[in-house]
This record gives C-alpha cells, structure tokens and sequence, in this order.
C-alpha cells in the first residue's frame, strides 16, 4: 500500500469503532470477499482475490499452494499484521457468538487482537535469540502485563505440554530447529487465543521434525483448537480436516483430509 | 574450582576455569577460544580453534571470513549466546565462565546489544515494543522506558514509525528498530551479526554508517561480522578468519 493510500487507510480506521454483530457461537472465523492488493512501481498485484472462508471452532484448515499464490499475504490479513484493500475478517471474539470485524477495528484494538485473540506461528520462528525459551514463551503475557504468577504457570504448562519443560533455561541458539519451532508454538498459545495462524510451520525443518510438529498441531485439534496452517507440502495438508488450493489469490479447490499421520508419507 | 551441578548437567565442557593476564584497555578478550561440535559419534568439527582476540573500549572491529569459517560461532560465544568448549572470553575483565545462569542474562540485556542478519524482530509488536523488550526484561522503570525508546527510535530515524509493524517496514528499517532495540539498555558493547547480509548495497552502506556514527560519536565499542569485503572495509580493525582461525589482521585506517 503506498503511503498515502496508507494514511487514508488509518485515518479511516482511527474514526472507525467495531461494532458487534450476532454470529454463530460455533463459528471462530468468517471472511467475505477479502481483496488486497499492492501496487510495485505502476504494476497492480492481486494477492487476494475475493477470498471467502468459514473457519468452525475446532477445526484444522489447511491452505496449499505455490510461493506467489498469496498464501502468507492471508495469513498477515487474518492476524491483523497486515491490512486488506476490502472485504471482512470476522471474528467470534467472545467465543461465544459476538462478532466483531478486524477491518473496523482501531489500532488499540487490533493490537489487543494481536495479543490476546490470534497465535500466530513463522516459518522462520521469530524467537528473540538472546531470550530463553521460557522468556519467549512468555513476552507476549509480559507486554500483556499479566500476573507474574499467572505467567508461570502458564508458561510452565505450556513448556511441559510441548515437551520441553527440561529446556526452558535454554537459549533459542542451543536448540534445534524443531525445538524451536516447538517454542514458538507454546508462545503462540500462551494467551490462550481464538485461533492459531500458521504459515509455513515446517518450511525450515526436515522430514522427521515435521512429523513431529504436525503431531503436535493435531493434538492441539483434538483438545479443541482451531487451527488455520498455510503449507507448499502437500502431503502434510492431508492430516487437516479440510484443504483448499489457494491459485494466485483465489480459492480453486477444496477437499476433505483427516489422513492419519502414518498414512500422509504412503 | 567450582563447576556448577547445572553447567555439569548442560553438558559444558569446563574443564577448567583458567585465569589469564589481561589486557587493561581492552573491553572483549578472548584466550585460545576453541568450540567442538560433535556432529555424530566419532565426527566433530572444529568451529573456533584457539581463537585469542583483544577489542578495546570504543573500537569498532569486524570479522571477515566465508561462511563456515567460525564467524557467528565466535560472536556467540562473546554474547554468552552458547559456550566454548575451552579457552575464556572476558567482558569488561570479567571471565564469563565464572559468571552463573542470573549473571549471563544480566550480561546479555544490559552489557550487550545484539543485532542479527534476519532483524529477530517479534513480527506481533510494534516497533515501539520491540525496543522496548529487552528493558523490560532487564526491570527498567516505566519513565526509563519510554525516554530510551523514543530517544533511540530518534537516534535511527524511526521516530515517526514506532506504531509500525515489522511487516510495514522495509529491511533496512526492521535492520533499525533492530539497532535500537539493541541500544535500549545502552549496553558497554554492540555485537553485529552479518547486519547488512539481508540487505541492498544501499540500505546495507546506511546501515553500516550508522554503526560508525555510534562508534564515533557516542565511542560505542562494535563487532561486527560480515561475508561482504566493502562492509568489513569500514571498520578501523578487520580480523579475517578461515577454519575457526584468524589468520590476517589488517589496520584500514578508518
């Protein structure tokens, strides 16, 4: 987005003030018609082209397709990292059925979105190298200024749960790759959010690794996450519930996974 | 000699804690620095292999050499980002080896600044809380805060960007929210990690010329490690490495 078209965008977002509307209590996620756009010199790239998606709580989505096909670009939409030309990002903030829509949302409110709503997991992990596990698992209830008892015994919990609990003094340079990336999924949810937002989770890491993370992804299913994982590996979108093609910026295809992990690498 | 249980269970090859005859200007010496990674049983390779540096207070030093030669390796070691498996690094005359867990961390949030090739920038905060992260965890106050943010955030240029996201900024000024995160607890020593590898010529010389005006006008001591010769060129001291040695100084005059 150039800067003006930038400046437009915030001021009108700063007048902006969301408000709820009525949804369905089991849905978590509703996009509509979702375009973004940007412009390269006076070139116009559709990244996002009238993407529609319903996400029901519990669910594990997975989208493929090529690098280009505007993959990461939705995933930034969704987690309020970035900001779509049109359309509407509507979620069940309350889990319970009040929705409100990202688009019309302030800045202090996408910020707590950010925070407390979305867990967002990278390719490339993020960690702050010169932080702990622990302290990375905990920064985003740190800038959230929660209870120094509330944090650990979250962070601990979550260390534990994803294995690592005999690690967390480590620093993200003496850990693999997998172990990292593990981290990064307890930092995800250590604000117990509404979704996780996943782009490329296993991009970095070899084959056995990415088994192990994608176990990791259904058991948080199984536990009644919802989970929205943007993948090129084709083979490992079979253990998602659905899985849709994403094709330079639209939805070309959908079809039902639920592949048992022993069964994807067959 | 005290081996702590914690070390022992790390797995830290200490296998003694050796004091050597220092250097009183210098801020970072290293003695036969010398790190073994075994790859599998019976393969290990040799990353640092008796590496003896002495980096005075103000100086600005790179180290040159092709990837695998020990670059990062050593910059880690000097952070306390990992340990050595013999030999010692001294920060400001103290032996990190002798320092505990507490200590370490104390060391790399306020003693060191640290800024790396791919920016490390937490993409979910602004570049206002990136900066002020490592203050926070080293228990600054509320009014220290906000000063050094706003005052480093200036320093680079930032200042009217610090609500951006990581995602909104382009290289060179994630690579800048990241120098001033680095600066935010005004640390004794600035550590550089490949800092332009992900950048243009452009941006990358900016970069660097930042680095240098830090080190001339505030007499910030500065490592750097780049791949790149020109990038390397603008320091005053340039130590090449090759197969975990340095092999050639040279004195650029800068």
């Amino acid at each position: 987005m150039s800067t003006k078209k930038k400046k437009v965008w915030m001021n009108k977002q700063r007048k902006a003030t969301a408000t709820a509307i009525r949804i369905d209590p089991n849905i978590v996620l509703t996009v509509k018609d979702l375009v973004k756009t940007y412009t390269v010199g006076n070139t116009t790239i559709t990244a996002l082209n009238k993407v529609n998606l319903t996400i029901r709580k519990g669910e594990f989505i997975a989208i493929v397709g090529p690098s280009g096909s505007g993959k990461t670009t939705l995933i930034n939409c969704l987690g309020a990292l970035d900001f779509p030309d049109s359309g509407n990002i509507i979620y069940n903030v309350d889990a319970k059925g009040m929705g409100l829509d990202i688009m019309k949302m302030t800045n202090k409110q996408h910020k707590k979105m950010r925070l407390r709503k979305i867990g967002l997991i990278f390719q490339f992990y993020n960690l702050f190298p010169i932080l702990t596990a622990y302290e990375n698992v905990e920064l985003p209830m740190v800038i959230d200024k929660k209870d120094l008892k509330v944090r650990e015994d979250r962070v601990k919990s979550l260390l534990k749960r994803i294995g690592l609990d005999e690690r967390m003094e480590h620093l993200p340079t003496q850990m693999s790759g997998g172990e990292q990336q593990r981290v990064t999924i307890a930092r995800a949810l250590v604000n117990e959010p509404l979704i996780i937002l996943a782009d490329e989770p296993t991009g970095e890491l070899d084959t056995e690794t990415t088994t192990n993370i994608m176990k990791i992804f259904l058991d948080l299913k199984n536990s009644g996450e919802s989970i929205l994982m943007v993948t090129h590996n084709i083979r490992i979108a079979e253990i998602a519930d659905r899985i849709i093609t994403l094709t330079d910026g639209e939805f070309t295809g959908e079809k039902k996974g639920g592949k048992s992990i022993d069964d994807i690498y067959e | 000699m005290r081996i702590s249980k914690k070390r022992k269970e790390q797995d830290i090859a200490y296998h003694e804690v050796k004091d050597y005859e220092l250097d009183p200007g210098a801020m970072i010496e290293t003695f036969d620095l010398t790190k073994i990674y075994n790859i599998t049983e019976g393969i290990e390779i040799r990353a640092l292999n008796g590496v003896t540096i002495d980096i005075k207070t103000g100086e600005f030093v790179s180290v040159m050499g092709p990837s695998g030669s020990g670059k990062t390796t050593l910059l880690n070691m000097i952070g306390a980002l990992d340990n050595p498996t013999d030999g010692a690094v001294y920060i400001n005359r103290t032996n990190i080896a002798h320092m505990d867990d507490k200590q370490r961390t104390n060391l790399r949030l306020k003693e060191i600044g640290f800024i790396f090739q791919f920016y490390n920038l937490v993409p979910v905060l602004t570049a206002f809380e990136n900066v002020e992260l490592p203050m926070i965890f080293a228990g600054r106050t509320k009014q220290v805060i906000e000063k050094n943010v706003n005052k480093f955030l200036d320093l680079v240029g930032l200042s009217d960007k610090k609500d951006h996201l990581p995602s909104e900024l382009s290289g060179g000024e994630q690579q800048r929210v990241a120098i001033a995160r680095a600066l935010s607890n005004e640390p004794s020593i600035l550590i550089a990690d490949e800092p332009t590898g992900e950048l243009d010529t452009k941006m990358g010389t900016e970069i660097v010329n930042l680095l240098r005006e830090l080190n001339l006008e505030l007499n910030q001591t500065i490592l750097m490690v780049t791949h790149d010769p020109q990038v390397g060129n603008l320091a005053e001291r340039m130590l090449k490495m090759r197969d975990g040695k340095i092999i050639e100084t040279v004195i650029t005059n800068k």
